[in-house]
């Protein structure tokens, strides 16, 4: 069934697409389709190819493209700017798909310093909208995931964090338009009222709350969505701790859970271990070029020379200078506790020039997360295994011994780490590999495979996944035979009976990709 | 390249970067921030330039700086060549694996003789670019006085047209 529509069929859906946004527009030649392929993928580059790809202006040109393609039953694949890498990037799940890109759509419609809302089209990413705000004197703080090209709205849609206390992006999300897999035009929340007064400040409409089904969806395409931002703070307090040995994870994670929790630590923390920051200024064969993962010799020497922890914590706090010396205090004694524990910090006044690696976390996006790429050398390229857990030193310690022994087993360097809300640790285990070695691809899939399907086992699910992980994931949310699975289903079938918004996705196949049951 | 300006990036900390960088005379050399945030560099300098094609830019980086901007040069419309990957090896060789206009056969020949000034090589050939369309592969393995250092592996050559 994943097979790609004729080139008479689409030489036709191309002609009705150049209708809708004109020639420039849709994009068909190879070379233009290049930035539309998957550049990390562990597998073969066809897998999941796109056949074509359309960019929209507005809101009226997608409604119609997504009604011709309805008339055509040709399946589009949504992206805006295509940066979710390490989870497929711009490419479609379904070969031949055509993608919709929706980089085009790339107004901010609004930023309300008072109520502290934006509202922004897809197609703006972290460097515009902060860009935006500096050039206003906006008194907002955006928050930004790791790389800072991306996708404002598909970041909060595909459920990205970033490092302010506002990191839970889909959380910040109140109210979207969107376009439904019919062309119709929905808006959510308060924004059903004509006219609305409060469409970006409650998320609570009147009804069933409806914005979660369109993130990691295919039920509809968000051409506009409201995201709550952060007043600039009075001052800004950064904290690291480095810890020596492995097992100092479990007592760090109990340390900071209840820190999370009362809002001392007020941002996601983030645990990183020495490999992970080894690779942020070198690469692997300054340390080591055998086979196998890194011998713990070679580590403890990384460690050493790079003054770094075996795990490396960072969290923040935010306010008035007295309130950020009070949070000091208790987070210092709270973290000496740990034997090998060294504890650093810098504290920022409002408006002071932030040091490079304190400014994630003021949400200020960069591009210096790209070096990973260069560990393994050659063409490399990364895909992320990323499960949830409580937050409980337990489940951090069984996470980790479960990830890296498997890791090493198949050659590969445990690049690790931690994001801590308050409630839940997002393990995040990046397998690094050179995309020109297929070998090594075969055994970063086969890798990731088994780390799914045995998390899932244990009671841990992905939050977020590569296209070719998607389905395993879905397989491992099967409570009640796949009742989830079976909801997705039916709503999918009902909204988009020809299947044609990104089918696949999350493992949410349309009625006519499915085998019958 | 030669009726246009040049705009370089250099990574300082790589040698064989700032060899490349120097082989062009009157060039703006653009250095990567130690941190290797492109995105200063990229606003400031870059996008404007690329944009407006007023000035070739190329470089010899690494792999991410590579990859970073090619993408950033799709978003604007442009495409990034890359001409070679380079990589110090430490049994005292550099192996370079290039994409080159049928007329630069001789500048393969040209890398193998040149030990580690090979990208004063590469920068001659990217200088003589021109909107080649046929490109060949070719593979050749240089042998140095000395192992490699490390700031030599890996390394790729690239241009944006």
């Amino acid at each position: 069934m994943l097979t790609r529509p004729s080139d008479r069929k689409l030489s036709g859906v191309f002609a009705k697409f150049e209708g809708v946004v004109g020639s420039s527009w849709v994009l068909t030649a190879a070379a233009d389709l290049e930035p539309y392929f998957d550049p990390f993928g562990p597998g073969a580059r066809d897998e999941f190819a796109p056949a074509g790809a359309v960019l929209p202006a507005n809101v009226e040109e997608v409604q119609a493209i997504v009604r011709i393609a309805n008339e055509e039953q040709v399946p589009l694949w949504i992206t805006s700017q295509g940066k979710n890498l390490a989870y497929g990037g711009p490419a479609p799940r379904v070969p031949g798909c055509l993608v919709l890109n929706l980089r085009r759509m790339n107004r901010i419609l609004e930023i309300n310093e008072e109520l502290g809302y934006a509202l922004l089209e897809p197609g703006v990413t972290f460097f515009e909208l902060r860009q935006h705000i500096l050039d206003n004197d906006i008194k907002l703080w955006i928050s930004g995931p790791a790389l800072g090209w991306g996708s404002v709205v598909g970041n909060a849609l595909e459920r990205g964090f970033g490092y302010t206390p506002y990191g839970d992006h889909a959380a910040q999300v109140c109210g979207m338009e969107v376009v439904l897999p019919n062309g119709e035009l929905l808006r959510t929340g308060m924004g059903a009222i004509e006219g609305s007064s409060s469409w970006q400040l409650s998320k609570n409409g009147f009804g069933p709350s409806v914005d979660g089904l369109f993130m990691q969806s295919s039920l509809g395409v968000v051409t506009k969505m409201g995201l709550w931002l952060m007043p600039e703070p009075e001052g800004y307090l950064t904290c690291t701790v480095k810890l020596d040995h492995p097992e100092d994870l479990e007592a760090a994670i109990e340390i900071l859970r209840p820190l999370r929790m009362n809002d001392t630590i007020q941002n996601n923390a983030v645990i990183a271990n020495v490999i992970r920051m080894a690779a942020a200024q070198t690469t692997r064969d300054q340390w080591y070029d055998g086979p196998g993962a890194i011998p713990d010799d070679v580590i403890r020497q990384m460690m050493a020379k790079l003054d770094l922890g075996y795990w490396n914590v960072r969290f923040s706090a935010y306010g008035a200078q007295e309130i950020l010396d009070a949070r000091l205090k208790i987070l210092r004694k709270a973290f000496e506790k740990i034997p090998s524990a060294r504890f650093s910090h810098k504290q920022y006044a409002k408006g002071e020039e932030i040091a490079g690696p304190d400014r994630s976390q003021a949400g200020v996006p960069s591009l210096g997360a790209m070096q990973i790429i260069n560990w393994r050398g050659g063409r490399g390229g990364h895909t992320d295994i990323s499960p949830i857990s409580p937050i409980t030193g337990r489940d951090a310690m069984v996470q980790y011994r479960m990830v890296r022994s498997r890791a090493e087993e198949y050659g590969f360097d445990y690049y690790g780490g931690f994001t801590a809300s308050p409630r839940y640790l997002n393990h995040i285990f990046v397998i690094i590999y050179d995309t020109l070695k297929h070998e090594e691809m075969a055994k970063a899939r086969e890798l990731g495979t088994r780390l799914v399907r045995e998390a899932g086992a244990a009671g841990y699910g992905k939050y977020r996944t590569h296209l070719a992980f998607m389905d395993v994931v879905a397989d491992q949310y099967a409570f009640n035979n796949h009742a989830l699975r079976r909801f997705n289903e039916t709503l999918k079938d009902t909204l988009d009976p020809n299947g044609i918004l990104s089918p696949g996705k999350q493992g949410v196949w349309p009625k006519r990709y499915r085998k019958p049951s | 390249m030669n009726a246009r300006g040049a705009i370089i990036v250099r990574v300082p900390r790589l040698k064989p970067s700032c060899t490349f960088a120097a082989a062009f005379a009157g060039a703006t050399v653009i250095d990567m921030p130690p941190n290797d945030d492109l995105a200063p560099i990229w606003f400031g300098h870059l996008k404007g330039a690329v944009e407006r094609r007023a000035d070739c830019v190329a470089g010899v980086t690494q792999e991410s700086h590579r990859f970073m901007i090619e993408r950033l040069a799709w978003s604007v419309g442009a495409k990034l060549i890359s001409v070679g990957f380079h990589d110090g090896r430490s049994n005292g060789s550099i192996v370079h694996e290039l994409m080159l206009p049928e007329g630069e056969v001789s500048a393969a020949s040209a890398l193998q003789q040149a030990g580690a000034e090979w990208p004063t090589v590469v920068a001659a050939v990217i200088g003589r670019w021109n909107g080649h369309a046929d490109l060949r592969q070719f593979k050749t393995d240089s042998p140095m006085a000395a192992p490699c250092e490390a700031d030599t592996r890996y390394l790729t050559s690239w241009l944006i047209v």
